[in-house]
């Protein structure tokens, strides 16, 4: 029981603390374009492979 | 490829080896200019005035880029961007068009412009929109309030765990005391910041003297934190601050969701204005300047090259030439132009530069005019209001009457504590948290399905409008009709072969930008033909070199010139041209617009369905009877844009909802106008946005499965209502005598939810679309 006394204003704090950091990065505009950066991912994958790809030919 | 632009900008992505773009669009990219290759950069050093210097010798510069319709664009445009020398990073904001350049000092800025103007994106200096900046300001602020609402709920839902544990296994005061002391300034951090979404337009309606749905959830959301409240300084009773926090978070994601069907707000920017171009050819003291748009007066003169949009409204000074206008009627065919016609922004000149006298200035001009249709179409539009927004008055007394009832009740057969807390519980319980998400659940997922049929939408509750439309008008042009035209019927001279004369045809429309001769494309050219001119207006002319003589093909007037002894035209039903060879005929062509495959099941299925589809187009009488009767439908022609809109309007007022389909410029008031609307694939963007739904694809054969979910989708919901409706009212008895504690309100309220949700799923239409 006297852990709670403890536990809970650190665990409150760590809440603050999660919404300031969220809180942060929505202004900072972080989640503007949800479908973009996600999309980017697998995008990148597929371009990472051509190029790659076109060095090696070239290199004897 | 529809024009060279196209063709240059796909190769343009070919080697830069971005060739995913293509497999991974969602959206048009914009048709390209075709611009004279001189491009004066004097204009474009203005945009050095707006380079911001960052750290070092790193700069920025901020562009607006429309044209960025899906995110698709972005990605092409920032690594196409990048591999211009001095650019060291590009950040693209879809949400906002905005696309910001970092570049070193001795980077050319207008290397980066043109390569935009090449890909077809219109480049102007970053300015804030209005718009989109409250757009994007508004998913901001949803999005801090969810999480919010998510953090509190996580927190306060462990503590109250504990509390509700303690409930049924004993707790020590001090312990329970401790732990609702906790959950108390979490919660109210909950109500008031991300509650928010509810309180305020509740309170604003209110004060109106009307109730919606919100002011049912405020309710019972205010009350049940002012008895938790009540029962924290009290130290006895029950409270609910797990219930609280849970419902905002379910509500404001479901709403979330369903609010993220909405195009991307990029397309609402869509201007009349992105349709022109935004550099001009105008002689300036002598010279050709290509000026930008803006700066062009009534008065200049201005040059229209070969296959650019005429940027004003003007009068022809030198030149011949065709005009494509189907931008401002809807028509297939060009009209021919010369000295002293006057032709208008907006359209597209297709066989040779002009030049020309501005007569209007932009706000004049026919264009502008479409335009105020456009917004006078908007404006008279009445908001759709949701089934339970029309309710909620009736649900909100019904809810009130049954807590009095309970107190008074209550109150007479027991203590004025039971009874309270009994009222408190019929409030809360009756919170209408199933019922409230039914709906955007239900939307959300019913769009999910259409996206795998290539359908966009626009709006949440397209769906449902189209689930309650009673009544279709449709355009022909580029709706129900391929723009192209075809061969479909060829009335021979006796002596003549068919093949000899398609031959004969192909081999002199090779050199025609007609229309026309898209129809004469896949056939053999007949070898023994030279000399094949293209005269604007009146048709193509060659010779046969092995038999001497001149051969025409072209308009009625033309051949006749040549051939007096030509029979009269066949019909006026479809596009004629003749075939004539010194003064002997040898046929005439039929051609016709091809039917969109699909196009004839659509419309059945929109009879079936009882819309009494009626066509209506801008195009002659004769062509719009003939395509109308073959499907069977009503039909009205020489519609202007004003008057489709007054037809929509005079169903409207026999209380008919409306759905309209078309594809042009032209047919952006009309769908404004309509209760719900579909635009076809290759619309411009200004019609686009415009539309609820958007088909993606050319086949129309998805419309009658786009008919199917949107029904299936408003059948579901309203299962949805039914379902928590239902539940609310079952267990306000249950509530009433006590027999609800707030841990089973809180379970109950979430099995409710979940149960529309998964009934919610249902609506994506897995079995519709195969």
């Amino acid at each position: 029981m006297n852990s709670l006394y403890l536990l809970i204003p650190i665990a409150l704090l760590v809440t603050a603390g999660i919404i300031a950091v969220l809180i942060w990065a929505v202004n900072s505009g972080q989640y503007d374009d949800l479908d973009k950066d996600g999309w980017r991912v697998l995008m990148d994958e597929e371009q990472a492979d051509a190029p790659a790809e076109k060095h090696d030919e070239h290199t004897p | 490829m529809c024009c060279l632009g196209c063709k240059a900008v796909a190769t343009l992505i070919r080697d830069a080896n971005l060739g995913n773009f293509y497999s991974q669009r969602s959206a048009f990219p914009p048709k390209p200019q075709t611009e004279n290759q001189t491009v004066d950069l004097a204009p474009l050093q203005h945009l050095d005035d707006i380079r911001v210097e960052t750290d070092g010798d790193i700069s920025q510069i901020s562009l607006l880029v429309t044209g960025m319709n899906c995110a698709a664009c972005s990605w092409v445009i920032e690594h196409l961007l990048e591999q211009i020398p001095g650019v060291t990073g590009v950040k693209t904001s879809l949400s906002l068009s905005r696309v910001d350049v970092l570049l070193t000092a001795d980077a050319s800025t207008a290397a980066i412009v043109k390569q935009l103007e090449a890909l077809g994106y219109g480049v102007k200096p970053w300015r804030s929109d209005l718009t989109l900046t409250a757009a994007r300001e508004e998913q901001r602020r949803d999005l801090r309030r969810i999480g919010v609402a998510g953090i509190g709920m996580m927190q306060v839902g462990m503590l109250a765990i504990a509390l509700h544990a303690g409930d049924l296994q004993g707790m020590s005061t001090g312990l329970q005391q401790l732990l609702r002391s906790i959950s108390a300034p979490l919660t109210l951090l909950v109500l008031f910041y991300s509650g928010r979404a509810f309180l305020i337009p509740a309170w604003r309606h209110l004060l109106q003297g009307k109730l919606i749905m919100d002011s049912s959830v405020s309710l019972a959301l205010l009350v049940a934190t002012a008895a938790s409240l009540w029962a924290t300084y009290t130290g006895q009773g029950v409270t609910y601050y797990d219930t609280v926090t849970m419902f905002i978070f379910f509500l404001l994601s479901a709403r979330f969701v369903e609010r993220r069907l909405r195009l991307s707000d990029v397309l609402n920017i869509a201007r009349l204005e992105d349709c022109l171009p935004s550099r001009v050819s105008t002689l300036r003291q002598r010279q050709w300047q290509r000026l930008a748009h803006a700066e062009v007066m009534p008065g200049d003169r201005i040059r229209v090259p070969l296959g650019d949009i005429v940027p004003f409204d003007s009068e022809v000074l030198i030149g011949q030439s065709t005009v494509d206008e189907a931008v401002l009627n809807g028509e297939s065919l060009p009209r021919t132009v010369s000295q002293g016609d006057t032709v208008y922004a907006g359209t597209i000149n297709n066989d040779s530069t002009l030049e020309a006298r501005v007569i209007q200035p932009p706000e004049s001009s026919r264009l502008a005019a479409l335009g105020q249709s456009l917004q006078q179409a908007q404006d008279d539009k009445t908001p759709y209001v949701s089934l339970i927004d029309r309710l909620a008055g009736r649900f909100v007394a019904g809810v009130i009457t049954l807590a009095a009832i309970t107190f008074i009740f209550q109150s007479l057969y027991s203590d004025m504590d039971t009874a309270l807390w009994a009222t408190i519980a019929v409030l809360v319980v009756a919170c209408p948290c199933a019922l409230s998400i039914a709906t955007p659940a239900t939307l959300a997922s019913g769009n999910a399905g259409l996206s795998r049929l290539g359908i966009l939408v626009n709006g949440e509750s397209a769906l449902l409008k189209l689930a309650d439309a009673d009544r279709a008008l449709i355009d022909k042009t580029g709706t129900l009709t391929r723009t192209k035209l075809h061969v479909d019927n060829i009335v021979l001279a006796s002596d003549e072969s068919a093949e000899r004369v398609l031959a004969l045809s192909a081999a002199l429309q090779d050199v025609s930008r007609h229309p026309a001769a898209e129809s004469f494309k896949g056939f053999n050219m007949a070898p023994d033909v030279e000399g094949a001119r293209f005269m604007p207006g009146r048709g193509v002319t060659g010779s046969l070199p092995n038999v001497g003589g001149e051969l025409r093909l072209g308009s009625e007037a033309y051949c006749r010139e040549l051939c007096p002894t030509l029979p009269s035209i066949p019909d006026d039903q479809q596009y004629w041209i003749a075939l004539v060879q010194d003064n002997k005929w040898l046929a005439w062509i039929g051609l016709q617009e091809q039917l969109i495959p699909g196009a004839e099941e659509a419309v059945n299925e929109l009879q079936t369905a009882g819309l009494q589809p009626r066509l209506v187009s801008g195009d002659r009488n004769t062509r719009v009877k003939a395509l109308a009767d073959k499907l069977g439908i009503p039909w009205q022609a020489k519609q202007t844009p004003d008057d489709k809109r007054q037809l929509i309007t005079t169903l409207q007022q026999e209380n008919h909802q409306v759905l309209a389909m078309g594809d042009g410029l032209n047919d952006a008031p009309f769908l404004a106008a309509a209760n719900v609307s579909v635009a076809v694939a290759g619309a411009s963007a200004l019609t686009r946005a415009q539309a609820d739904f958007v088909i993606t694809t050319e086949e129309l054969n998805r419309l009658p499965k786009l008919l199917v979910l949107a029904k299936r989708t408003r059948n579901i919901v309203r299962q949805n209502l039914f379902w928590a409706l239902a539940y609310n009212i079952a267990t306000i008895p249950a509530a009433a005598l006590g027999y609800v504690p707030p841990w089973l309100a809180a379970v109950g309220m979430s099995l409710s939810s979940l149960l529309v949700l998964l009934n919610a799923l249902r609506a994506r239409g897995v079995g519709v679309i195969k």
